[in-house]
């Protein structure tokens, strides 16, 4: 017997096209590297650590992927028991916000395709012997950067970006994983295709083996589905921004409460020379597109 | 003294919970790279729930871990949250914080690989699991079947960086900002917060004081 799965009324997200976006991998040079990390008032030998170039100061680290040209920054700040405990002094979002915002843009890494989705907190619960209850102490706020390319959202980490904030604004930390679609080559290609309907989406999703033995009882929920561009991770080179469903949601079953899950299914038809070509053969995507 | 570890990891649930794909990747990929010698690795249906229980602990009370996971430094779980696994013959399919007491032996660090292991007030429900144990390190929410994180978080500890900001890089690159990692460590006596993985550390017999951080991936 099929199993029951319940899917939402709307996506939030939806084309009936989108392009299929060649992208021009470039792996960044160490003088780009030592270029960047002037820009962060930063000394220090580039060092090669594989997947990145890292550049360490007295206060601060730096890491440049060579997959990607991302970026991660973070200061290094003497360590005691827990340099944490500073509380953030800062609540007033828009204030967070533009401190991000304005962060990024002095150092030329405000993309055009970023929006700032939402503001977390970063927190510091301690207890001791004594106390039942933990003394929780807000230390930064994390202010997130989306992406939005062609009109649809970029899922995946590699299309996000984030400024750390500690106490009095000072920033602590950000990284921005994205791949620079304009930059690299001077004749991007881009080919327009449909995008296979949710209704044969949602077909796909019902034979993805993760839910063929869960049996009858067992309730599956698609909470979200959204059509959006998928972002590999910033230590992959990637050959194409390629359109996906991301389906997320939860599955309850007798023996086990609540699990959650979140799939990608290829929302475009390939042939199997596509799939390789685009690297759409990742483990991430076994089993969740169709073949031409 | 080489550091030594093992791993668990389960994708087939036998029908109690959806299957993953991921979890051999990410758990063979800390366990390949790590600079460490490899004691264990057990996987699907040879991952049981007694590999991170107290001999005599909880109910049922069977649990191995002096022979397994509290007989490496570091025992790395990946399967769902918090510790569930694929089969129940050995104890119950579940290893809860209650029935856990790592560090006696030789476990100085734990990793959740799951979802929400360090959600909700984590420090009380994980306090008494700190019987030389010197941190736990997983997620505040929901965390996904990603395979490359294992891998990332050794090539960081690998790379003498402190064992918090090698958990937190690995989850920022593997993970969308709404999840959360977490990490929780002991305080006092004596802090862990400065952890490193090449650093010679002793257990932490009686911990006087926690702290839990999060923070979005």
């Amino acid at each position: 017997m099929p199993i029951a799965i319940s899917f939402p009324s709307k996506i939030e997200a939806h084309a009936d096209s989108a392009a299929l976006h060649l992208l021009s991998p470039r792996i960044p040079t160490d003088k780009e590297t030592v270029e960047l990390a002037g820009r962060l008032h930063m000394k220090g030998t580039v060092v090669d650590e594989g997947p990145l170039f890292s550049v360490r100061s007295e206060d601060a680290l730096l890491h440049h992927f060579h997959a990607t040209d991302s970026i991660r920054w973070c200061r290094l700040p003497p360590r005691g028991e827990d340099h944490r405990s500073v509380a953030l002094n800062i609540r007033d979002e828009a204030k967070l916000r533009s401190i991000a915002e304005e962060f990024l843009s002095e150092l030329g890494l405000r993309d055009k395709e970023a929006t700032t989705v939402a503001i977390s907190y970063g927190k510091h619960d301690s207890v001791d012997q004594k106390e039942s209850r933990p003394k929780s102490v807000i230390s930064s706020a994390f202010v997130n950067f989306s992406y939005v390319f062609q009109g649809l959202p970029v899922a995946g980490p590699g299309a996000k970006a984030q400024v750390e904030i500690g106490a009095d604004g000072k920033v602590l930390s950000f990284y921005r994983f994205w791949r620079d679609t304009e930059r690299g080559s001077a004749t991007r290609r881009r080919e327009q295709r449909p995008i296979v309907s949710w209704a044969t989406a949602q077909k796909v999703f019902r034979l993805d083996p993760a839910f063929a033995q869960i049996g009858e009882k067992a309730e599956v929920v698609v909470e979200r589905a959204r059509l959006c561009y998928m972002a590999m991770p910033p230590r992959d080179v990637q050959r194409a921004l390629f359109p996906v469903y991301e389906v997320r949601g939860r599955v309850a079953t007798p023996q086990i409460e609540k699990s959650h899950f979140r799939r990608y299914i290829v929302a475009m038809d390939y042939s199997t020379d596509e799939l390789k070509k685009y690297g759409i053969t990742n483990r991430q995507f076994r089993g969740s597109c169709r073949v031409l | 003294m080489p550091k030594r570890v093992g791993i668990d990891w389960i994708n087939n649930y036998h029908g109690r919970a959806n299957d993953l794909k991921n979890r051999d990747n990410c758990a063979r990929g800390f366990y390949n790279t790590i600079a460490a010698v490899k004691v264990y690795e057990f996987g699907d249906d040879s991952a049981w729930d007694t590999d991170f229980e107290q001999s005599g602990v909880g109910s049922p009370s069977s649990g191995s871990d002096v022979s397994y996971a509290d007989n490496v430094d570091l025992a790395y779980f990946a399967g769902h949250g918090y510790l569930y696994f694929g089969v129940t013959g050995h104890d119950n399919g579940s290893a809860s914080p209650s029935e856990m007491r790592l560090g006696d032996h030789g476990c100085r660090y734990l990793v959740c690989d799951s979802c929400s292991a360090l959600e909700g007030d984590a420090i009380a429900r994980w306090r008494n699991t700190f019987t030389g144990l010197r941190a736990i390190f997983g997620f505040h929410n929901e965390a996904h079947d990603e395979g490359d994180r294992g891998e990332i978080f050794a090539d960081y500890l690998n790379g003498g960086h402190y064992m918090d900001n090698a958990w937190k890089w690995a989850c920022q690159e593997t993970e969308s900002s709404d999840t959360e990692w977490g990490y929780l460590h002991v305080l006092a006596p004596t802090s862990s917060f400065n952890d490193k993985w090449n650093s010679s550390v002793t257990a932490i017999a009686n911990p006087t004081a926690f702290c839990l951080h999060t923070g979005a991936c």
